[in-house]
């Protein structure tokens, strides 16, 4: 059976995407020293082309995260599954340096020490133990990092989960020796500081092009989860090593979430995709994937190159299906950018008729809806979204634009707040709200039992919700930390909503400047039942931003335990 | 003498031989077989590999029987079924460990070769230092130092010591072939020669092993 793997440039869905939010996009500049560097951040895109391939096989993944994050919004997550036969990678590539020194950074944390991960420089020979093969390699075991010099595993420290690690290589490639630093997440000074270690192999002159992230390297026995950030290699020490990021420094939740709302201004645009799956492609698609021409196809149809596919240029209907609406898609997201309402319309709705299981086309079909017009029925797809989206901050986002888009803001607040003191609706609402923990079929469930209060229920939900949002866009935070404390008043403690407004109110009050009083409504919104992963991520923020890095690891650990019982971060 | 160049992280042989063979993700929770039916699959001259590796480790036992009972052609089918599993097993183990010297070519290759696909104890090593070093047929002298190259899957980096130390006390002996294998083999596992050419003066080689020593001295160090 052939091995399992999709390389995806996943740059090219980075570029797609950043471009349809309006972003720069970059280009490599080696005259300034840096060869490669990724971020994985929406406002930071790695520099030059074909820098970076993502191998998902069997059932490991490599995915973007915004649950663990170094100093930006996002961190790579890469997550190795034993007995699957096989291996996750992010392998990233730069100009061969053949001579002079290389500089690498990046940062890794790690949810379990007792797995392993391996993280390699290398060059043209690939990762083959000969000179121009592997030159530097980090790997655990047993808890404790090794780096391989001279072909000897020598020990450099034991990990602790849930700690940034940053790691500075300052490579001499004529001489084949590296000086090593660490920094580890709370301590001034670093905690590995070695000079010039011959290299993985002792050859002098190993030349280097590529770097991998991986589990482990064939014995299939790891199920590691760890997350990467902040890549940067270059030939310039003083752009690379960065200064190891202080309080403050970090992109928050918040911080997101502005970035949205400026771009945005006050039109609706299809957000980001973080997954192949959301275009329909599964792991059981990856072995079709082999193919080179089949690849190139799909960088095409992410990179919005090709307008539509034909049935003789792909040979399986279902995969040329998914191109066309990769493409509809894109079609109809550059519409969107361009306030092209109808024609967004038209191609976002082919994109959903072509892949109806698509949660990210319906999400962007639903706020071209809104760009249209159509307020209601946007609100009402992204409604429907909310059962097999939880946690995903997308759909926040999304209500906040349909907010916006169909009117000025205080029309909206003013049309929302009639509906909110609704009386009718609100006791509907509360009828079916505060019965108890709410599964992921929530809507479903509760559809097939009560057709019309459900949706009356769920309305008034999302209506009070966006009013929060619209108040929020307005800066009218004591506003909105007042309402969404007066919907906890009228809230069973034991409903899923409980926690939820807490959480409403803690956002607003943060937004107004109190770091401590959102600590103590998101503390009181964490000792409730069913607390989100997004919600203790941003508890998380917080105390990092005092300064309480304990507390703020401990929450880690918390976010962690809630990813294993999902079995997924999204 | 095979070796490994990949372009994925994982250089050892392992990973060349999924690259070569193919793999399926087999589930470790795999349903049990019999032997009748793995006497059915091994029965065709293109052994369905995939199949038996659906079944994981409930396919060893019933393979140990059938490894037993057959002759040498059979048996060496089978030491590459297992060779082809990789899963430690003491039973697999001692089987092929029963065939480690015999005269049959392709059983003796086969027998080899999957040793240290199915053990990481010290015996396998030892017996396969052996074989590269005192064995007649230089044939099977070469074919042990690839298994003491590529094929030692399980060991530890402790364990791994004693390969090493193996390895490098070959290199100081009388045959050039041995030598030559010896060498090749540390290559492999370490990317490395030191130096030292087989067919180079004895003293330019003493020169080399001593670096070889130290290096050693520096890998037990480090443990």
């Amino acid at each position: 059976m052939a091995h399992m793997v999709a390389r995806i440039q996943a740059q090219l869905v980075a570029v797609v995407v950043l471009f349809l939010l309006g972003l720069p996009t970059g280009l490599a500049d080696e005259s300034q020293g840096i060869l490669a560097q990724y971020s994985f951040d929406d406002d930071n895109i790695e520099t030059g082309p074909d820098t970076f391939a993502v191998y998902e096989a069997a059932k490991g993944t490599v995915e973007l995260s915004d649950l663990y994050r170094y100093s930006g919004y996002q961190s790579v997550e890469i997550r190795d599954v034993a007995n699957d036969q096989d291996f996750p990678e992010l392998q990233g590539y730069f100009a061969l340096r053949k001579k002079g020194r290389l500089y690498a950074h990046f940062a890794f944390l790690v949810t379990n020490p007792l797995e392993q991960l391996n993280i390699a420089l290398a060059g043209p020979k690939w990762f083959s133990r000969q000179k121009d093969g592997i030159a530097f390699w980090l790997s655990t075991r047993d808890g404790t990092l090794y780096h391989y010099s001279d072909s000897i595993p020598k020990k450099l420290l034991p990990l602790s989960p849930f700690v940034w690690y940053v790691v500075d290589v300052n490579y001499d490639i004529d001489n084949g020796r590296y000086d090593l630093r660490i920094n580890q997440e709370g301590e001034p000074e670093p905690v590995v500081q070695l000079r010039s270690q011959p290299n993985a192999t002792n050859a002098a002159g190993s030349a280097v092009d590529k770097f991998s992230f991986i589990g482990d390297t064939g014995r299939d026995v790891s199920n590691t989860l760890y997350y990467v950030y902040d890549v940067v290699i270059g030939t310039d020490e003083r752009i690379v090593q960065q200064p190891f990021v202080a309080p403050g420094r970090r992109k928050m939740f918040f911080d997101m979430w502005y970035a949205f709302q400026k771009k945005a201004k006050g039109k609706p645009v299809c957000l980001p995709a973080f997954h192949l799956r959301e275009f329909g492609i599964t792991p059981s698609d990856y072995p079709l994937f082999k193919d080179a021409t089949l690849r190139a196809q799909l960088n095409k149809a992410l990179s919005g190159r090709m307008e539509v596919f034909q049935s003789a240029e792909v040979s399986s209907d279902r995969i040329l299906r998914l191109f066309n609406a990769i493409t509809a898609w894109n079609r109809g997201c550059q519409h969107l950018s361009n306030s092209k309402a109808g024609k967004s319309l038209a191609a976002l709705h082919e994109a959903t008729h072509l892949v109806p299981d698509s949660n990210l086309y319906r999400l962007s079909y639903a706020l071209a809806k809104a760009a249209a017009g159509n307020g209601a029925e946007a609100e009402a797809d992204v409604s429907a979204l909310y059962g097999v989206w939880p946690n995903d901050s997308r759909l926040s986002i999304a209500l906040a634009m349909i907010g916006m888009a169909n009117a000025e803001l205080y029309k909206t607040e003013y049309q929302l707040r009639a509906v909110i003191d609704n009386p009718d609706l609100h006791d509907n609402a509360a009828l079916i709200l505060n019965r108890g923990p709410v599964p992921s079929e929530y809507t479903s469930n509760l559809g097939s039992g009560f057709p019309l209060q459900w949706r009356q229920g769920m309305h008034s939900l999302l209506v009070s919700e966006q009013y929060f949002m619209v108040l929020l866009w307005q800066g009218k935070y004591q506003q909105a930390r007042d309402f969404a404390l007066g919907r906890v008043t009228k809230i069973d403690k034991g409903s899923w909503l409980a926690p939820l407004w807490y959480e409403r109110a803690g956002d607003a009050v943060y937004l107004s400047g109190d770091q401590y009083a959102a600590i103590n409504l998101y503390e009181t919104s964490m000792s409730l039942a069913n607390a989100g992963s997004t919600f203790t991520a941003k508890l998380s923020d917080l105390y990092y931003q005092i300064g309480d890095l304990q507390k703020e690891r401990k929450l880690r650990e918390k976010i962690y335990g809630t990813l294993q019982k999902k079995g997924s971060t999204k | 003498m095979r070796f490994s160049n990949n372009k994925r992280f994982p250089f050892l042989v392992l990973f060349r031989l999924v690259l070569v063979c193919g793999l399926i993700g087999y589930q470790s929770l795999a349903s049990a077989v019999s032997e009748a039916e793995l006497e059915q699959i091994l029965s065709v001259q293109r052994i369905d590999i995939k199949r038996i590796k659906s079944y994981g480790r409930s396919a060893i036992l019933p393979l140990v029987k059938l490894y037993e009972r057959s002759d040498e052609g059979q048996r060496a089918r089978i030491a590459w079924v297992f060779y082809q599993l990789s899963i430690k097993s003491a039973e697999a183990k001692r089987v092929l460990m029963k065939d480690v010297h015999t005269r049959h070519p392709g059983l003796r290759l086969q027998a080899q070769w999957a040793l240290g696909r199915v053990s990481d104890d010290a015996d396998v090593v030892q017996t396969l230092l052996q074989n590269m070093q005192h064995d007649p047929n230089p044939l099977f002298r070469d074919k042990a130092a690839c298994a003491l190259a590529s094929d030692q899957v399980h060991l530890s980096p402790v364990k791994k010591l004693e390969l090493y130390q193996g390895l490098i006390e070959a290199l100081s002996d009388p045959k050039l072939q041995v030598r030559s294998i010896a060498i090749k083999a540390l290559k492999i596992q370490t990317g490395q020669t030191k130096g030292y050419r087989p067919a180079s003066y004895p003293e330019d080689r003493q020169k080399a092993i001593a670096k070889w020593h130290t290096w050693l001295q520096e890998y037990k160090r480090n443990l």
